[in-house]
């Protein structure tokens, strides 16, 4: 073998090897998806890793159409092929005829489409989000009876509001039969409003088991459920379509139990402080009455009596001067009154007559006569003239005719 | 006042009588008033929520009805 062979010559023998190679020509091989180009030609140019090693693939336009994902990088695949020889660069590569995606793989580009679609249709919407209630009375669960999950919660929830009734569903959390137990429970939560808050969930566990959380009748039932819900499926990492289209997402079933339960705690301190203010309230408007009261008492009015009172006594005063001089004012009046008629009876007095000269005479009886008709000789008279009183005796009686 | 009210109804009617006290308008008798309300409000809120006790209760199916049972977990 002492002739030289070209480049061309190697890689052509070489080619014709690996072509003409029975297990090489149906390959079927498994890895992780890097350096995904999608060629506007249509082809697919890709490498399939694993940790230790590459393999360059292609898949051409025609196979590629026939593909049920859009492959990315990372996505673990299987694919089936070919292994081809390039010559030019003497590079060999995998023509892939077909491609799948693993289990894994498989079930997350599922999810991705039905979150898509989901969330096009809405269903993800923050405006049909429900806010969760203040004092829940009963909190209805839907879960596992056994299993971590449903004990997080029932601890979480005794521990911050043990006022809260709980109301287990019991339910299947995994496999078959798990979309279905878990729709009929929120169903039934529903239709009989047997609950004022919904925790849905369950503990962690691989893409596989969590994958009933992921199911679009479940979406549809958890969406037009009136009672709020909390989704807590796995752990924090993980997402399901139950999260999205849950009201509130809690990334752990304990955390589901805290978002859901106000803390007694919270309200005990709350009603030490209500019942502070209730004192202070009452202080304050006793130290206010009081305050007002005092300025009232401290008013200059009743700070200076004298001056008070004095107004009060000129007043009376003045009252009682007026009341002196009315009276007086009265009393002249009167007393010039009485003392005219007191001269106008002078004037009428029979006295007055006697002053000037006129006598008045009296019977036996003193009865003044005005007539001595029934006068008898020897009768006692009395006659007055001015101050002055005579008894007489009648010696003579005579009557002018 | 009413025995059968929730904790949550007392404790929102504390929060009204408190809110009432701190009106100025409010007047020194029924200040009086409203204080020993909401001090009997106060006492029945902070011993309904030492009192309270959980309940849990676990669904059953019979005769195709649900129906409550007492839930007894599993101990670990």
């Amino acid at each position: 073998m002492e002739q030289a062979l070209t480049v061309s010559q190697l890689n052509q023998y070489i080619r014709m090897r690996l072509e003409r190679d029975e297990v090489l020509q149906q390959v079927c091989v498994s890895g992780e998806l890097s350096n995904v180009t999608l060629h506007r030609s249509g082809h697919i140019y890709l490498k399939i890793k694993d940790e230790q090693s590459v393999i360059s693939g292609v898949m051409f336009r025609f196979n590629a159409a026939g593909l049920d994902f859009v492959p990315k990088e990372g996505q673990r695949v299987t694919v089936y092929g070919c292994i081809t020889v390039y010559e030019p660069s003497g590079s060999y590569q995998i023509k892939i005829s077909a491609m799948k995606l693993d289990g894994k793989g498989q079930l997350y580009a599922a999810f991705q489409k039905l979150k898509e679609k989901l969330e096009r249709l809405g269903l993800f919407d923050q405006q049909h989000k429900q806010p969760l209630p203040r004092f829940p009375k009963r909190i209805g669960v839907i879960t596992s009876p056994t299993g971590a999950a449903v004990r997080d919660i029932i601890r979480v929830c005794g521990r911050r509001y043990p006022q809260a009734e709980i109301v287990l569903y019991p339910a299947l959390v995994q496999g078959e039969q798990a979309p279905d137990s878990l729709l009929t429970a929120v169903e039934w939560f529903d239709a009989n409003r047997a609950a004022d808050v919904l925790i849905i969930g369950r503990g962690g566990g691989s893409i596989e088991d969590l994958w009933a959380f992921n199911d679009e009748a479940l979406a549809y039932a958890i969406y037009n459920c009136e009672i709020p819900t909390v989704s807590a499926v796995g752990h924090e990492t993980d997402y399901t379509i139950c999260d999205f289209v849950a009201d509130v997402r809690a990334a752990t079933p304990s955390m589901a139990a805290e978002l859901v339960c106000p803390d007694s705690d919270e309200f005990a301190k709350r009603i030490s402080v209500l019942r502070n203010r209730l004192g202070k309230a009452l202080d304050n408007k006793c130290q206010m009455l009081s305050a007002r009261f005092t300025a009232l008492r401290n008013h200059p009015i009743f700070k200076d009596e004298e001056r008070l009172l004095s107004r009060f006594y000129m007043r009376l005063d003045e009252q009682n001067e007026q009341l002196y001089r009315d009276i007086k004012d009265l009393v002249d009046i009167r007393t010039t009154r009485f003392e005219k008629a007191v001269i106008k009876l002078d004037a009428l007095s029979p006295l007055a007559t006697l002053a000037r000269g006129y006598a008045a005479v009296y019977d036996g009886e003193d009865q003044i006569l005005r007539s001595f008709e029934s006068t008898r000789i020897g009768d006692r008279l009395r006659i007055k003239l001015k101050n002055t009183t005579a008894d007489c005796s009648v010696e003579k009686v005579e009557i002018e005719k | 006042m009413s025995t059968e009210r929730t904790f949550e109804e007392s404790l929102k009617l504390l929060e009204e009588i408190v809110e009432k006290l701190e009106d100025q308008n409010t007047s020194l008798e029924e200040a009086m008033i409203l204080f020993g309300d909401g001090v009997r409000l106060s006492d029945e809120c902070a011993q309904k929520l030492e009192n309270a006790k959980q309940s849990v209760h676990a669904l059953i199916e019979k005769d195709g009805k649900m129906e409550k049972v007492e839930f007894v977990g599993d101990e670990e």
